[in-house]
C-alpha cells in the first residue's frame, strides 16, 4: 500500500496541474481560490459552515455526519499528498479537533448536540493519530477510517459494512488463494516446457505417450481444489437466500433517466407520498471542499443501522441498476418489474454507489448514496422530513 | 421527536423470490377485495393498505387507481 501510493503520488505530482486524472478528482470552486487568495491563511471552518447535506438531519445530528465528512481529505491521501492544495487541506483539517463543540461554530449550541460515542471515538482517534505520526510516514501509512467510497489507484474492495459483503470479501480471498496456486503451478510448467524446447538444450525429445498414475493424479487433484472452491461458494449463495427475519422498512429507490427517486411509503396514511424525493448527483461546479466527485448526491438514502431493511428496486423508463459496493448490492432497477433486497448494514456511515446498467447519456451521472444512522436519528429524520 | 414504528410490509411466503411485482399487486387486490367483501369504512383492512403501500410505486398506484375509476383494471377485484 505504501509502496503503491509513492508510485501513484509521483505520477500523480504530473498530472496535477492538468485537467486529467488526480486533479479533477481534487476539484474544488470557492474553497480553493480563497485559500490561495487569502494566501493560506483561509479558515476551513469559516468556510465550511453550509452543508449541503443539512436538511436531513435533525440539528442535534448534524455535528456527526459533518465530522464524518470532514475526514474525507484524509481518506486515501497516501496517493496524491504531493498536491500542495491537499497538503493545505490536510494541515487545515488535522488543525481543527473533531468534536462537538468547534466543528459548528454558527449554527448550533453544544449542548444541543448529541454525541454518538462510536463516531466520535473513531474520528477523534484518527486525529489524534494523524496528528501524531510524522507526514511522510502517515502518507503512506494507510487512514484507519473505512474505505467506503471509490478511491484513486484501488485495486481491492471497499471496506463492508454487511454480512453479504463481508461474505463476498472472504469468498474472495479463499478462491484467490487457490487461484494464486494454479496460475503459478501453470506458469512454472510452461515456462519450463519453453526453455527447455530447444534444439541446443534438448536434442533427444521424449516419446512418452501413458503413464497411467499421473493422468489419474491431474484428474483427481483438479476435483479437490474445485472442490476447495465450490464449498464456501455455495455456503455463500445459499445462505443469501435464507430470509429468516421480516424487515423492518421498506425502501423504494425507482431509477429514471438521470437521478434516483426514493419513497419510503411505510408511514403512508393515504394512497399520497408522504416521504419521496429525488437524488439527483451534485455538478462538479457546485462541489464543497473534501466532496467526492460524480458521487456525492443532494439527498442521501437515510437509513437506520443495525436494521433489516427491504429494498423495492424498479425504473421508471430505461433499465438501471442500483449499486452500493459497501453493502454488496447490485441489483437491476426494471421498468415494470420490483426486485426485491434484504440487506443488514452493520456499521453507521455513508455509502457511495453508482449507477450500474447503461441507460443514456448520463449514466455516469446518477450516484447513489446511503446514510446509515442510530435509530434515534433516523427516527428524528423521518418526522422532518414529513412536516 | 416523534417516535416512528418500524414496521413494514412482512416477508410473504407465496413470493419468496426476488420479483416482488406479483407480490405488490396482490395486495393491492386483496386490500380492495377487503373493501367489497367489509364495506368502506372497517377498519379491518387498513393492514392491507399498508401492505400495498409500502411494496408499490407511487406511480402504479395512481394508475391503478385510475383504471379502477375507468372501469379498465386489469386485476380480479
Amino acid at each position: 500500500m505504501g509502496l503503491l501510493s509513492y508510485v501513484g503520488s509521483s505520477f500523480m505530482r504530473k498530472c496535477r496541474k492538468g485537467n486529467i486524472g488526480v486533479s479533477r478528482f481534487l476539484h474544488t470552486s470557492n474553497f480553493e481560490r480563497k485559500l490561495i487568495l487569502s494566501g493560506g491563511t483561509e479558515s476551513y471552518q469559516g468556510h465550511f459552515s453550509k452543508r449541503s447535506y443539512s436538511s436531513l438531519l435533525a440539528a442535534g445530528s448534524d455535528c456527526r455526519t459533518t465530522v464524518a465528512r470532514m475526514r474525507m481529505p484524509n481518506i486515501g491521501s497516501g496517493g496524491f499528498s504531493s498536491s500542495t492544495y491537499l497538503s493545505l487541506a490536510k494541515r487545515n483539517s488535522r488543525s481543527i479537533h473533531f468534536d462537538s463543540k468547534n466543528s459548528l461554530p454558527t449554527s448550533v449550541n453544544p449542548e444541543q448536540i448529541v454525541q454518538n460515542s462510536e463516531i466520535h471515538n473513531i474520528t477523534t482517534d484518527v486525529v489524534k493519530m494523524m496528528g501524531d505520526i510524522p507526514r511522510w510516514i502517515s502518507q503512506s501509512v494507510s487512514t484507519i477510517a473505512p474505505c467506503d467510497a471509490p478511491e484513486p489507484w484501488q485495486i481491492g474492495f471497499q471496506d463492508a459494512a454487511t454480512p453479504m459483503m463481508q461474505g463476498i470479501i472472504d469468498l474472495h480471498h479463499d478462491i484467490f488463494f487457490f487461484l494464486t496456486n494454479i496460475a503459478v503451478f501453470v506458469s512454472y510448467i510452461m515456462a519450463r516446457a519453453l526453455w527447455h524446447f530447444s534444439h541446443k538444450r534438448n536434442p533427444i525429445p521424449q516419446r512418452i505417450v501413458h503413464g497411467t498414475t499421473i493422468e489419474i493424479i491431474w484428474t483427481i487433484f483438479p476435483s479437490i481444489i474445485l472442490m476447495f472452491v465450490a464449498i464456501p461458494s455455495f455456503a455463500l449463495l445459499y445462505s443469501m437466500d435464507e430470509v429468516v427475519v421480516d424487515p423492518s422498512i421498506t425502501i423504494k429507490a425507482i431509477g429514471h433517466q438521470w437521478y434516483w427517486s426514493y419513497e419510503y411509503s411505510d408511514y403512508n396514511s393515504s394512497d399520497e407520498q408522504s416521504l419521496a424525493f429525488d437524488s439527483y448527483m451534485i455538478p462538479e461546479s457546485d462541489l464543497e471542499l473534501g466532496q467526492l466527485r460524480l458521487l456525492e448526491v443532494d439527498n442521501r438514502v437515510v437509513v437506520p443501522a443495525k436494521t433489516h431493511l427491504r429494498f423495492i428496486i424498479t425504473a421508471a423508463d430505461v433499465l438501471h441498476s442500483w449499486a452500493v459496493p459497501s453493502l454488496g448490492v447490485k441489483c437491476d432497477a426494471v421498468p415494470g418489474r420490483l426486485n426485491q433486497i434484504s440487506t443488514f448494514i452493520q456499521r453507521e456511515g455513508v455509502y457511495y454507489g453508482q449507477c450500474s446498467e447503461i441507460c443514456g447519456t448520463n449514466h455516469a451521472f446518477m450516484p447513489i448514496v446511503v446514510e446509515a444512522v442510530s435509530t434515534n436519528d433516523y427516527s428524528s429524520w423521518v418526522s422532518n422530513q414529513m412536516q | 421527536m416523534a417516535e416512528i414504528e418500524l414496521k413494514t410490509a412482512p416477508a410473504d411466503f407465496r413470493f419468496p423470490t426476488t420479483n416482488q411485482t406479483r407480490h405488490c399487486f396482490t395486495r393491492y387486490i386483496e386490500f380492495h377485495r377487503c373493501l367489497s367483501a367489509k364495506g368502506e369504512n372497517s377498519g379491518e383492512c387498513e393492514k392491507f393498505a399498508k401492505y400495498y403501500r409500502s411494496l408499490c410505486p407511487g406511480e402504479w398506484v395512481d394508475k391503478w387507481n385510475e383504471q379502477r375509476e375507468n372501469g379498465t383494471f386489469p386485476g380480479p377485484l
